[in-house]
């Protein structure tokens, strides 16, 4: 590839600048700071991307300018054309664009795969030379590194290999070692042995699962069996003990059955209470008999002393006694009536006495008519009463006021002002406000003259300036004549001097202010004028305070007289209403003399003393009535007394009125008692007679039944008949007892052939059979007991075994481990595939592109050295070389710039073996400032005609020797 | 109408298979879950009613074929009993018959011997059902006993196949047992052919319906998305299926676009991107976070980012575990020297052997990988080259 022109947009500080360079080999020349890196650094960005963050670079993007970035043209030997590759700013490495000639536009995909993915710090590291390289080996490097760095940066370009390797190699270390115990995966895999035998130790202890089921499964049969037996044994001894507890009850089963053996005893039904009861029945009637006979003989002595009262005269004493009521009613009233009347009475009395009466004057009229006309007097009395208070102290108060207006008048009178001064003060305002005006336009003028002085002095002194100069020189030019002894134009000279200095002083004069003075004086004048006026005259107040005073005194007096003319009218109304008090006081003396009251009762009693005559005639009436209802009762009581005396003697009674009923009272009472005592009696006998015959009845019926009993059983006494009754009683009680074991005995599944044979045995021999069985049941039980224990343990280990899941946890953190075992043994292979490639690359490189390298170094560098140099080896210690007279060397041993030459001899063979990856120029920053003149042409020489690809060379010192169209000059530009 | 649950693929207490250590309480929800999936698909069928259940192989795993599975399985088909559901079932290639039971089950359970054969049962609306399958003998020992499954020629009732076996056109590439066309299957006339094996829910045919209903519970990030059982309802005319989902833990794998490199900013995106799973139940994922921009992130800052995330998820019940935490340059080339070494010797397999081997030769770690004929020398080569970049960032 050859770079044919350079045409930069904006980079760095070259902005809009056009190369060409269509040349094999090109010289940039430029001094320093001219743009010789920025250029290279441009070629570099344009061709591989601009610089990004992660590059030890500068971006250079201009300051001064918005375009970044351009285009260069260039040659492939495979394409037809020219191609232009530009790059601007755009993404952080910049847009590409790839132009045709055929007018074809590709982008950067294109141009990646045509410089055969070749990266920017590749191509630098092969491509670029530049001193400062070269110095570093002499300054950084240890000897023994120069090797290596001139081995792989000449055989491989680039360190990084060895940088991966390292990296591979610590992280393989960290992840799995052969023999290691720290590695991760060595840790897994301890780990996972460790979890191996927890497995096989768990899955023997599940392989125990199916021994344990069968083994509980046999203890379970044989376990059923025992219990099997055992329910057979405790049903027997059941059997057994049953028939030890009703042994006793067969017993006697048998016994009855033998006592039973004969003809039935007979006797009537419930025979012996019957026969107590009729016995007892009958010698309790005997008594009652007996009894009755004597209470009825009693009975009939006391009926015959009674005697019955008679019914007529009975009825005669109760209508009587009903009549009581009513005359005590009569006499209450009467006594009611005559208290009522005494009240009153002394009410009118006291009436009476309230109204100054001593006699009551019945005649006197108390109607409302006489009543309203007293009201309606006394309430127009209280009517003028109030208005001639009311007046009374009207004229009280204006009275004080009229005093306060007097005084006033007074004080107000001596305030007063007068008119002289009143104008006096008019005069000195007028002539205070013409002052101010006039100050006001002497300020004015004072200003504008102050402005206008000013001016006229500058051009003043200006003018005089120039004249007082033109004087000078004049002078001047005057003497030097005068020293040259030219006297006649000395002499024209100073008087011309002198002219002018006397025409300046003579314009330089004062000029008056007389207008301004003038009213300086008006001001004065007026100013001494109000001044005067002040000092003779006291006008030290204020005109509109004095104006008030005047009018506050006319107002004053003004309400003085109206005050006066209201007093006079008051009075005279007060005059008026004292003779209508008069006249009404008359009428009312009259009122009085009429109602024959006392004339001395105050006037707001006289309604009172109306209403109290009227009371007391009302009282008087209520006496009469009273009289009257008294008379009456008086007489009905009368009448009663005289028609009942007469009768009550025939019943032995005293006729009083206090006692009388009393008396009737007991009267009748006593003739009731005797009536009901008359006939209880008579009831008495009739019941008893009755009993004794019903008693003697039922007592020959009982002996008639005893004897009945008798017969029934063939008895002749009651002796006998008790015999019977026992034997009876004992028959039928055996019978009942035979009947209840034999039930009992059947229920308990006893039947009779078992109670017979059972009968035969002894008790003791039973209890002992019994014996022998329970102890075989206690033995079969403990066997049960054992069994149930081992059945239980198995249990319990089945279901631990069961409920165990130890087993799948540990097997899922062996799967667990197992994967991170896989995946971190994959990353260790992928880690290990990538060393053995990369490993395999170098040694592939060492063995077949390195003899091809040095062989071409050692044809250059023989050739740069002219010779003296026959040989470049590489071996195990390194890179030597050999000198013509055939000893080695090693590069440290050579001089700086032979060593210089060894690099480059190296490098440019390395560029001829990468030939079949990449044909690009060369770029060579000033690398030859080492080598003398004739080394200097050697190399360059070289470079320019045994080098196919095209070569930038870059320097600060010119070679003059190739010529100017392989020149580009660098200029500093500053814009 | 007859109702059923094909079910298949239990692995009951089959280990997972995850890149990362887990905390412990993430290991127990793990080791829950293929339990908990099974007794959900029990619960569903006592609520649903279902005649019967039926289990087309692999009840078992034999990587932890260990007592608590069984006796799990054993109360869980006790349940079915005492709700009167009866379950057929068939032993796969991970629980031969010869893995012989260390219990029995309840007398609810039919479990198909090494030969084929028929069952017939009742449902509750009165139709005849006939069942056709059998088990697996041995795990690694086999032969094609499709051709003794009867015909269904009287057309009476309806016929059930059961299967463990590969459809002949699947990509599965191991372990290929009783590989079927489904010419075969649609000779025998059945009216639902209820498979296992392939772990992948797939419905071959709609009529007759052939389905997978695939395995009950994701163990690897292989088997993602939802898992569960098949709910068949319908009569000798056509069989409706109803998936149902009774996973514990969903496994996935997500992307996410990152546009920071910041370790803050990673994380925070990567806690807002779970904050949106976490609804969707607990997740195990891989996740690349896609990055298209010029910086790049230290290893050691990217891997103080995975254990921040780790660490937040360790108490939590609902918690979606990133098992793989990939960063993916969008921007960034291939290491350049490296393209060059790819070139010429990529395709030498004796480098690739050798890079190998130097794990494989050794015998205390061989026992636990897997065939050396697994790893894809693509796919190392890979994963090298993406590791040395990241060591090459630091």
């Amino acid at each position: 590839m050859k770079i044919i022109a350079l045409n930069i947009y904006g980079y760095g500080k070259i902005t809009e600048t056009e190369i060409n360079t269509n040349q094999h080999f090109i010289q940039f020349f430029g001094e320093n700071e001219a743009g010789k890196s920025t250029m290279q650094s441009f070629i570099h960005s344009i061709l591989f991307g601009f610089p990004t963050r992660k590059e030890q670079e500068p971006r250079r993007e201009p300051r001064m300018h918005n375009l970044y970035g351009g285009k260069i043209t260039v040659d492939f030997p495979d394409e037809d054309g020219p191609i232009e590759i530009e790059r601007i700013k755009g993404k952080i490495q910049g847009d590409v664009k790839v132009y045709f000639d055929d007018g074809t536009v590709r982008g950067e995909d294109w141009l990646i795969k045509k410089l055969n993915f070749i990266d920017k710090k590749t191509y630098r590291s092969i491509f670029s030379f530049d001193v400062l390289g070269l110095q570093d080996i002499h300054k950084n490097m240890t000897e023994d590194k120069l090797q290596e760095y001139l081995l792989r940066a000449g055989a491989l370009g680039s360190h990084e290999y060895d940088e991966m390797l390292s990296a591979i190699d610590t992280e393989m270390k960290s992840i799995y070692k052969k023999n290691g115990i720290n590695p991760e995966l060595n840790r897994e895999m301890e780990e996972m042995s460790d979890i191996t035998g927890r497995i096989k130790a768990l899955e023997q202890t599940e392989e125990q699962y199916k021994h344990l089921v069968n083994e509980k499964i046999k203890t379970e049969e044989s376990l059923n069996a025992k219990k099997n037996a055992l329910y057979q044994l405790d049903t027997v001894r059941k059997q057994k003990m049953k028939e030890v507890m009703y042994h006793k009850d067969i017993k006697e089963w048998k016994s009855l059955e033998d006592k039973l053996n004969i003809d039935p005893v007979i006797f009537p039904e419930q025979g012996l209470e019957r026969y107590e009861a009729l016995k007892h029945q009958v010698q309790q009637t005997k008594q009652d008999i007996a009894l009755r006979s004597e209470k009825l003989k009693v009975l009939k002595a006391e009926l015959a002393g009674i005697t019955l009262p008679d019914k007529s005269r009975l009825s005669y004493l109760e209508s009587i006694q009903k009549k009581e009521p009513d005359i005590k009613q009569k006499h209450l009233e009467y006594a009611r009536l005559n208290l009522a009347i005494e009240t009153l009475e002394e009410e009118i009395v006291q009436l009476r006495r309230d109204i100054g009466w001593n006699h009551e004057h019945h005649e006197v009229d108390d109607s409302n008519i006489v009543k309203e006309s007293v009201q309606t007097v006394l309430s127009k009395i209280d009517e003028v009463a109030l208005e001639e208070q009311f007046l009374v102290r009207e004229i009280d108060h204006l009275k004080s006021d009229i005093k306060q207006l007097n005084h006033d008048i007074e004080r107000l009178e001596e305030e007063q002002i007068s008119d002289d001064r009143i104008r006096i003060k008019k005069e000195v305002i007028d002539r205070e406000f013409e002052l101010k005006e006039k100050e006001k336009m002497f300020s004015l003028i004072e200003k504008d003259y102050e402005r206008e002085k000013r001016e006229r002095n500058r051009i003043k002194r200006g003018q005089s300036g120039l004249i007082i100069g033109i004087s000078v020189i004049a002078l001047i030019t005057g003497i030097f004549y005068l020293f040259n002894s030219n006297w006649l134009m000395g002499g024209i000279f100073l008087a011309i001097g002198v002219i002018t200095l006397l025409l300046l002083m003579l314009t330089n004069q004062k000029e008056d202010d007389s207008l301004r003075n003038d009213y300086e004086d008006e001001v004065k004048e007026l100013k001494e004028i109000i001044e005067t006026i002040k000092r003779n005259n006291n006008v030290d107040f204020d005109l509109n305070d004095a104006r008030d005073l005047k009018m506050d005194l006319k107002t004053q007096k003004t309400k003085r007289i109206s005050a006066n003319v209201r007093l006079e009218e008051m009075k005279e109304t007060l005059a008026l209403k004292e003779t209508t008090h008069d006249s009404l006081n008359t009428d009312l003396a009259a009122i009085k003399q009429d109602l024959k009251v006392n004339p001395d009762i105050e006037n707001k009693y006289i309604v009172d003393a109306i209403h109290t005559i009227r009371e007391i005639k009302q009282k008087r009436n209520q006496i009469s009535r009273h009289n009257v209802e008294m008379d009456n009762i008086n007489r009905e009581l009368k009448e009663f007394k005289r028609s009942v005396k007469d009768e009550l003697v025939k019943f032995d009674i005293h006729y009083d009125d206090s006692t009388v009923f009393y008396d009737v009272k007991n009267m009748v009472s006593k003739m009731y008692k005797d009536e009901n005592h008359y006939n209880r009696l008579k009831d008495q006998i009739g019941l008893l007679e009755n009993e004794i015959k019903v008693l003697s009845d039922r007592n020959n019926a009982g002996s008639e039944e005893i004897i009945q009993l008798f017969d029934y059983v063939d008895a002749e006494d009651e002796e006998e008949y008790y015999y019977f009754a026992r034997k009876y009683k004992e028959y039928h009680s055996n019978i009942e007892r035979f009947r209840e074991l034999s039930e009992k005995l059947e229920e308990e599944h006893f039947d009779y052939d078992a109670r017979n044979e059972l009968s035969k045995f002894l008790l003791a021999d039973l209890k002992e059979e019994e014996d022998a069985i329970s102890e075989q049941i206690e033995e079969f039980n403990q066997k049960v007991q054992n069994e149930q224990k081992v059945l239980a343990e198995l249990n319990s280990e089945i279901s631990n075994l069961e409920s165990d899941g130890k087993l799948s946890e540990v097997n899922h953190q062996f799967e667990m481990k197992k994967a991170f075992i896989q995946n971190l043994s994959q990353e260790y292979m992928s880690l290990n595939y990538i060393r053995i490639l990369i490993e395999t690359h170098i040694k592939a490189i060492k063995d077949e592109r390195l003899p091809v390298v040095i062989e071409e170094a050692r044809s250059i560098f023989e050739k740069v050295t002219r010779g003296r140099y026959i040989n470049v080896i590489y071996d195990e210690d390194g890179i030597k070389v050999r000198h013509v007279n055939g000893q080695l060397f090693h590069p440290l041993e050579l001089s700086q710039s032979t060593k210089e030459m060894l690099y480059i001899s190296l490098r440019l063979s390395l560029i001829k073996a990468l030939k079949g990856y990449y044909q690009l120029p060369l770029i060579i920053d000033d690398a030859f400032v080492h080598f003398d003149k004739e080394r200097k042409k050697i190399i360059m020489d070289y470079l320019r005609s045994e080098v196919n690809d095209q070569v930038l060379y870059f320097t600060c010192n010119l070679d003059s020797a190739i010529s100017s169209s392989q020149t580009v000059k660098l200029k500093e530009r500053v814009k | 109408m007859v109702k059923f649950i094909h079910s298949a693929d239990l692995h009951l207490d089959s280990p997972f298979k995850s890149r990362s250590k887990m905390p412990s309480g993430l290991f127990e929800v793990l080791m829950e879950s293929t339990y908990n999936s099974v007794a959900r698909m029990m619960d569903t069928a006592i609520e649903e009613k279902v005649d019967f259940i039926i289990i087309a192989g692999d009840v078992f795993d034999q990587a932890n074929r260990t007592l608590k599975s069984e006796i799990f399985m054993k109360r869980q088909f006790e349940r079915l009993k005492e709700a009167g559901i009866f379950a057929y079932v068939i032993h796969g290639n991970h629980d031969p018959l010869t893995d012989g039971f260390k219990t029995s089950w309840p007398d609810n359970v039919t479990v198909f011997k090494e030969n084929v054969e028929t069952y017939e049962m009742v449902s509750a609306k009165g139709e005849k059902v006939s069942l056709h399958g059998f088990s697996y003998y041995l795990d690694d020992s086999y032969e094609n006993k499709l051709d003794d499954y009867p015909i269904n020629s009287m057309n009476q009732g309806i016929h059930i196949g059961i299967l463990h076996g590969t459809y002949a056109k699947s990509r599965y590439s191991q372990e290929r047992y009783t590989e079927f066309n489904l010419e075969v299957l649609n000779d025998k006339l059945y009216h639902y052919w209820a498979l296992g094996h392939i772990h992948q829910r797939d419905q071959l045919s709609d009529l007759p319906p052939i389905h997978y209903s695939g395995n009950i519970q994701g163990r690897h990030k292989n088997e993602h998305g939802e898992k569960g059982f098949l709910l068949v309802e319908g009569d000798d005319v056509y069989l409706n299926t109803r998936f149902v989902a009774v996973q514990e833990i969903i496994f996935a794998e997500y992307q996410l676009e990152i546009d920071s490199l910041n370790k803050q900013d990673i994380y925070q995106a990567i806690v807002e991107f779970k904050h949106r799973l976490r609804e969707k139940g607990r997740h195990i994922i891989q996740l690349d976070l896609i990055y298209d921009g010029e910086d790049t992130i230290a290893d050691a800052d990217f891997t103080e980012v995975i254990e921040l995330l780790k660490e937040d998820e360790r108490d939590i019940r609902q918690f979606i575990w990133i098992d793989a935490l990939h960063l993916k340059y969008m921007n960034q080339d291939n290491i350049a020297l490296l393209n060059d070494i790819k070139a010429s010797y990529s395709s030498n397999r004796e480098l690739f052997k050798e890079a190998v081997n130097a794990l494989y030769m050794d015998p205390r770690l061989n026992r636990y990988l897997g065939p050396v004929q697994d790893i894809a020398q693509e796919e190392l080569l890979k994963e090298g080259e993406e590791r040395l970049k990241m060591l090459m960032r630091k």
